[in-house]
């Protein structure tokens, strides 16, 4: 395509409009790094406005900032580490997402890491609700299953 | 798509991989899809600190172990592979101390492992005898899966009834503090056509060095490798290297005049540089030959030497030098000069000062007779604390270095280094000081390329 070949794309922009419909703008070459967006681009073209019905504008413009430092190489883990500092796991979790449904693949992974290390050591319950999983074991079996496993539910952290 | 238990199993085994063990088997009472989901976890990473609820960061080896129940870890382990039923094992990895009544269970995780497939295993066992790593634990169906060994603490014994080709797809192998027969390294070199890096770390041989003849071998560590010998252990070093597609070698043994190479595509070498009486090393003629070295670090533990070099590193583009003193009063810098002038087109000169102190006696900087360097850039000089031999290095090197574009000098000799020279006084007052003085005077040539940290 004439927009791979020329030296413009770095500096193109493309218009992505959020499910609570404001609009922000994102490098072509970032978005490049969002397959599901890149595929969009492809069909409608990208001097349109890409619509992103499942991502909204709280968490956009963090994934934007994610990209914005991948294009220049510049991730470091110090980046990654003050980039979900101060975020609470819902936060992560919506981020991730979100990752998911753009189809960005490094961010998704370093989400995935970043979720493994919060459940780190939690109560089965914050993990079911974190995840969303409805238990359907009835008690005993539950009780159970705990008993034989119970090495693994030593040393639980305390909630939040 | 708002809740992550929605998403398919593939998409939530990313998450699935990235957990621990212990956590990963707590995902197997969520619910009842769950409770299968673990099996798709395909690298089995079992440490006993972790297994036990340690938090503790300190590796395995730096540990006592006198308060660790290894028999719990082994039920735990045992109790995990009893209830997986993933079909795929890609990599196993075992750290604990073991001792020898724990033989015949390490043998039977490992053969669960190989009969899922597994192509990486990795085994630290910190024991006092050596846990014996069977290759009959392979099969012929099976010895082909295996990419990557990497082997702490074992006993390597060639298998005893191999009429087939064993491993012909390992693609590296690590040996740390093992006992190994030489002549099985040299038959996996042979056999083994895709076998890209070989580490030979503190181990101990039957009678000698292996000879490392290979196709394939693109990387090669040895580091201080022995034999014993009426109960003394007799250091050796590497002969024979005959790697035509070898590219980086680092080698930390205790003699290089034995070393015969043939080594033509080597680009990197990363060798302890013994301290040598001797004003034309040998090993430095040797380096010479090899027509396509560009980059080279040597770790030194005393002076270097003013140097006769005869023949130049033709093709050195970097040279990185690390300092491992311990007495710094017969300590001078001069003598990394006559390297710099062996390598006529090197650009990036780095040397690192690890352990810096404030020398007592400040002698008094001189200037040598040297001539120019056309191409060097950058120069770093890490583990500057201003010494005299470190002012007196960097005038030097201003005067001759004529297309330089920056010198940076740091106090820092660690990656991660937090203390806080900017705070300490003394360095601050004496020896900072000192490098402002002399070297960013008007009388300095090329004062404007210091940078300093």
């Amino acid at each position: 395509m004439a927009q791979e070949a020329s030296s413009s794309t770095s500096s193109k922009t493309i218009s992505l409009k959020t499910g609570d419909g404001e609009i922000f703008e994102i490098e072509a070459s970032a978005a490049k790094q969002m397959k599901t967006v890149q595929r969009l681009i492809d069909d409608l073209g990208d001097d349109i406005t890409i619509p992103l019905h499942n991502v909204f504008s709280k968490e956009l413009p963090k994934i934007i900032e994610y990209y914005k430092k991948d294009i220049t190489g510049e991730i470091t883990k110090d980046f990654e580490a003050e980039f979900v500092k101060d975020l609470n796991d819902d936060e992560v979790k919506v981020l991730f997402l979100a990752a998911n449904y753009l189809d960005a693949n490094k961010l998704f992974e370093f989400l995935s890491q970043n979720i493994a290390d919060r459940l780190e050591s939690k109560s089965v319950e914050y993990v079911r609700k974190y995840f969303g999983v409805e238990n359907d074991f009835t008690p005993e079996e539950e009780s159970k299953l705990r008993e034989e496993r119970a090495w693994s539910f030593r040393g639980i952290k305390e909630d939040e | 798509m708002d809740r992550i238990s929605e998403l398919p199993d593939e998409i939530l085994s990313y998450i699935l991989t990235m957990l621990s063990i212990k956590d990963l088997l707590k995902t197997s009472i969520l619910s009842k899809r769950w409770r299968k989901l673990w099996y798709l976890r395909r690298d089995l990473d079992f440490n006993i600190l972790h297994m036990l609820g340690s938090t503790s960061r300190k590796p395995l080896e730096e540990r006592g172990h006198l308060n660790i129940n290894m028999d719990e870890f082994v039920k735990r382990v045992d109790q995990f592979l009893n209830n997986f039923q993933g079909t795929k094992i890609d990599s196993f990895s075992l750290s604990f101390y073991s001792n020898d009544k724990h033989s015949n269970i390490i043998d039977q995780w490992i053969s669960f492992a190989i009969a899922r497939g597994v192509e990486t295993i990795n085994l630290l066992l910190l024991t006092y005898n050596r846990y014996k790593f069977a290759f009959d634990l392979f099969s012929e169906t099976n010895t082909s899966t295996l990419k990557h060994l990497r082997l702490e603490r074992c006993l390597v014994c060639h298998p005893t009834k191999c009429d087939y080709i064993p491993f012909k797809n390992l693609r590296s192998l690590s040996l740390y503090f093992s006992k190994v027969d030489e002549i099985f390294i040299e038959s996996l070199l042979t056999n083994c056509r895709w076998l890209e890096e070989l580490d030979l770390e503190f181990c101990e041989f039957r009678s000698s060095m292996p000879k490392i003849v290979s196709s394939s071998l693109s990387n090669l560590k040895v580091r201080k490798c022995y034999v014993v010998s009426g109960n003394m252990k007799k250091e050796i070093d590497l002969s024979s290297l005959d790697c035509l597609k070898l590219t980086s070698l680092e080698y930390h043994g205790y003699n290089l005049d034995t070393l015969n190479i043939n080594t033509p595509l080597l680009n990197i070498i990363y060798c302890t540089v013994p301290d040598c009486e001797d004003p034309i090393p040998k090993q430095y003629a040797l380096f010479a030959t090899l027509p396509k070295l560009e980059i080279m670090k040597l770790d030194f533990y005393s002076r270097v030497p003013i140097l006769k070099i005869t023949q130049p590193f033709k093709h050195l583009k970097q040279l990185d030098i690390t300092f491992y003193i311990e007495e710094y009063s017969e300590f001078d810098l001069l003598g990394i000069l006559t390297l710099l002038q062996a390598s006529p087109l090197l650009h990036k000169l780095s040397i690192m000062l690890t352990h810096p102190e404030i020398v007592g006696n400040q002698n008094v900087v001189k200037d040598v007779d040297i001539c120019s360097h056309d191409e060097v850039r950058v120069i770093e000089l890490r583990g500057c604390v201003g010494n005299w031999y470190e002012i007196e290095f960097v005038m030097n090197v201003l005067r001759y270095a004529h297309k330089l574009e920056r010198i940076v000098l740091s106090p820092y000799w660690r990656e991660c280094d937090s203390w806080d020279w900017k705070s300490d006084p003394v360095w601050f007052q004496n020896g900072r000081q000192r490098i402002s003085e002399k070297l960013l005077n008007e009388n300095v040539v090329g004062r404007e390329k210091l940078v300093l940290i």
